[in-house]
């Protein structure tokens, strides 16, 4: 065991009982600490605390260490654990040492876990102090903190070079430790009968399941611990802390003895109660489904209807023409007046078809006439045609057409029904009167050329007279034309005779 | 095509040398195959089933809106094509006159697979069937999707229109009824009494001649092989003793033009009212 001034924590030391630990504490640090060779970590103020009790430390004080531990680790290992911590603690005088016990505790704790041989050397020191239940609870909580916490080689390492200074003769020791186990592991058997025998007292009473069940936790416990001797007083601390608190069980079930989750369901609905509450829900069920489709029977047909209403059966706005069909044939009804009408019209149709025929066959003769005649027949006849589609001079005449440079009158464009028209009907009118006026009588023509013009000697005045005098048309020789020369000359032969003149 | 449903009658006779349910387009008949009336109603029917459909429709049409849904009719008429009934059931269908749009029906499945023959027979037989019907057309939601026309006025249609596309079929070609007559066939149908056009009610009307007179003149004026247009306009300019010559066809000169008698003669010809005076 190494010193609680090797792990630097003064604080530990403050709560020694009694003189002669201070004492021996002193012979201690005058020992060769640790051994040179190996490699020891030092332990300075505030890095973390790791401190040993010495095997002179008081009874009560062990009882403390033990029951903090059980506390400490209460959080980790479960409750009973911690009741037992608390009864322990209860035990012990000095409660105030608590927090300095925890750590303490830890440490042997880490410490027996790393070796096997370390705790029997422990527990022979125990043993030789002539206190029997110190070194059991030691180990207890060896035992218990195995499952908790992680060896580390470093601590393996201090706990060796402690317990080699501390032990004497190891042979001896072994023997008697040997015994002991024996000792233990009977005494163990033996309590674990009655244990049993107690267990089957308590059904019988069919009480508290828990209790029972909290008795068989133990049980479990006390076997898996080898260590662990089993004195009737831990036993009875524990039957009576059960009896106080019930707690809930977490029972190891074998997996031969495991049943089925649906086996377990199928008992439950055994019950009546369970029988009833299934028809219920099946009968719900049923509605539920019954409901389900006709929601969606609803939704098809109005998507049906949708969609019809798209395309064919919507017959929405759809005209009545089936009043007269009862009638038909009927010779004075207004259906039949007007299908006379159309009929006409198509009989004068199929009248045309021959005629059509025949301006068919007239314009194939035509073209072929006139592919047969030379150009210059062509010509002439183009000439003759024109003057017949020439209209007629409306100059000068005394009903008919505008004067040269008379001004323009628009008849005007009012909307006249042709159905109705008088004798004195507007239309009727003759539009291309003189109108009175500078020019109205006045023969242009026998003015001199410069005159011939609209507003002459005006601000207005223009040099065109009319569109006629413009149009190049025929004056080159391409395309069939005349050229200049000759056109002039056909056209106006007079005018060109006054231009000589 | 593998039989099915749809498959074409095997003892159907190719019409036109093809099957003949592709005279209605793929698009089209597709359609038609996927819809509901077809898959519904249309399942399975024989003439008979079809002419109970027939006689239930409630207007014609082809395809309707974006979706180009197909009516009843054109599924009918595929179904018709699809199961090619005896000729003779169609002209049953056409000659009944109860069912107008049974008649429609078989009047346009004749179009589509009769003979020349058949075809003119039947359906000038029907020119003279006014009853009104309804046709849907597609148009967006709102729009008039309903139109009225006349039995008379389809037919003819389904003889005479020149693009030959009715309801969305392209409708075989079909020999002119010139043609019809020049051929002997034809005189034997004709002296059956299938020629029913040539004993029309209206054929000898008056107002036959004077329309086809008055519209021939016009065409001719049109194509250049008549002198016309303007006789009135001439006449207003022209004086007394200059007539231009070449118009002396009626006695139109006789009256003085402007006066009311002149109008009165040339109203006459136009059918208008005569003027008060």
């Amino acid at each position: 065991m190494f010193l609680s001034s090797e792990a630097g924590d003064i604080d530990s030391l403050r709560h020694t009982v009694d003189d002669t630990e201070m004492k021996n504490f002193d012979d201690n640090m005058l020992k060769a600490k640790h051994d040179p060779t190996k490699k020891v970590k030092r332990w300075r103020k505030g890095m973390g605390i790791e401190a040993e009790e010495s095997d002179e430390e008081s009874d009560s004080e062990e009882e403390g260490t033990l029951g903090t531990l059980g506390s400490a680790l209460g959080g980790q290992t479960g409750r009973r654990e911690d009741k037992k911590g608390e009864k322990s603690e209860g035990e012990g005088n000095n409660t105030t040492t608590n927090n300095n016990n925890i750590i303490k505790s830890r440490i042997e704790g880490r410490k027996q876990e790393e070796s096997d041989s370390d705790s029997s050397d422990s527990d022979s020191d125990s043993d030789r102090s002539g206190r029997d239940r110190k070194p059991r609870r030691r180990v207890q909580a060896a035992v218990v903190v195995k499952g908790g916490k992680a060896p580390s080689s470093r601590r393996k390492v201090v706990g060796d070079d402690s317990s080699s200074s501390d032990d004497d003769s190891s042979d001896e020791e072994e023997d008697e430790a040997a015994k002991r186990r024996a000792r233990i592991k009977a005494k163990m058997i033996n309590r674990e009968k009655e244990e049993e025998k107690k267990v089957e007292e308590k059904r019988e009473e069919e009480k508290k399941k828990k209790e029972e069940e909290d008795e068989e936790e133990e049980e479990s416990d006390e076997s898996g611990s080898e260590e662990e001797s089993g004195s009737e007083e831990s036993s009875s601390e524990e039957s009576e802390s059960d009896e106080e608190i019930p707690m809930p069980k977490i029972a190891f079930v074998p997996k031969s003895k495991r049943g089925t989750i649906a086996a377990a369901s199928k008992a439950h609905s055994d019950s009546e109660q369970s029988k009833k509450k299934a028809e219920k829900e099946k009968k719900l069920k049923a509605l539920e489904t019954q409901m389900a489709v006709v929601e969606v029977l609803r939704k098809e047909r109005e998507g049906n209807e949708q969609d019809v209403s798209e395309d064919q059966n919507d017959l929405a706005g759809i005209p009545d023409v089936d009043e007269d069909d009862d009638n038909f044939p009927d010779e004075d009804s207004e259906g039949y007046r007007m299908w006379e009408d159309r009929e006409i019209m198509r009989l004068v149709e199929e009248a045309l078809e021959k005629s059509r025929e025949k301006n068919k066959q007239a314009l194939k003769v035509e073209k072929k006439r006139m592919a047969k005649m030379t150009d210059e027949e062509r010509i002439k006849e183009d000439e003759t045609l024109l003057e017949s589609a020439k209209r007629p001079s409306r100059e000068g005449g005394s009903q008919g057409g505008p004067k040269f440079l008379q001004r323009y009158q628009h008849k005007g464009a009012f909307y006249m029904d042709s159905d109705k028209m008088d004798a004195d009907d507007v239309r009727l009118k003759n539009y291309h009167l003189q109108a009175s006026g500078d020019l109205a009588n006045v023969d242009v023509k026998k003015l001199p050329k410069v005159m011939q013009v609209r507003n002459f000697g005006r601000k207005g005045q223009s040099k065109y007279t009319h569109m006629k005098e413009q149009d190049t048309t025929g004056e080159s020789l391409a395309y069939g034309g005349m050229g200049k020369r000759n056109k002039r000359e056909r056209e106006g032969g007079e005018d060109g005779r006054d231009a000589k003149r | 095509m593998a039989p099915g449903v749809n498959t074409t009658d095997p003892l159907a006779l190719s019409v036109h040398g093809l099957n003949p349910q592709n005279l209605v387009e793929t698009i089209t008949r597709n359609k038609c195959y996927s819809c509901r009336y077809w898959k519904e109603e249309c399942f399975g029917l024989d003439a008979e089933g079809v002419m109970g459909k027939g006689a239930e429709l409630k207007y014609i049409g082809s395809t309707l809106g974006p979706a180009f849904a197909p009516t009843p009719f054109i599924c009918l008429v595929l179904k018709l094509l699809q199961i090619s009934p005896d000729i003779n059931i169609i002209k049953e269908y056409i000659n009944q006159p109860d069912f107008k749009y049974l008649r429609l029906l078989g009047l346009f499945y004749m179009r589509l697979v009769g003979s020349p023959n058949d075809i003119w027979s039947c359906l000038e037989g029907s020119l003279s069937d006014y009853r009104k019907f309804v046709i849907r057309v597609p148009g967006k939601v709102g729009d008039e999707q309903w139109r009225v026309e006349y039995v008379d006025e389809f037919v003819w249609g389904l003889l005479h229109d020149e693009e030959g596309y009715v309801l969305g079929i392209q409708l075989p070609r079909l020999p002119g009824r010139k043609v019809m007559e020049a051929g002997t066939s034809w005189r034997k149908v004709a002296a059956k009494g299938g020629d029913i056009r040539r004993v029309s009610k209206l054929r000898g009307d008056k107002r036959v001649k004077e329309i086809a007179k008055h519209k021939r003149r016009m065409e001719r004026i049109e194509l250049g092989l008549e002198k016309g247009g303007g006789k009135k306009k001439k006449g207003l300019f022209k004086e007394k003793g200059e007539g231009e010559g070449g118009e002396e066809e009626e006695g139109e000169e006789k009256k003085k033009e402007g006066t009311v008698e002149f109008w009165n003669e040339e109203r006459r010809k136009l059918g208008l009212k005569e003027l008060k005076g």
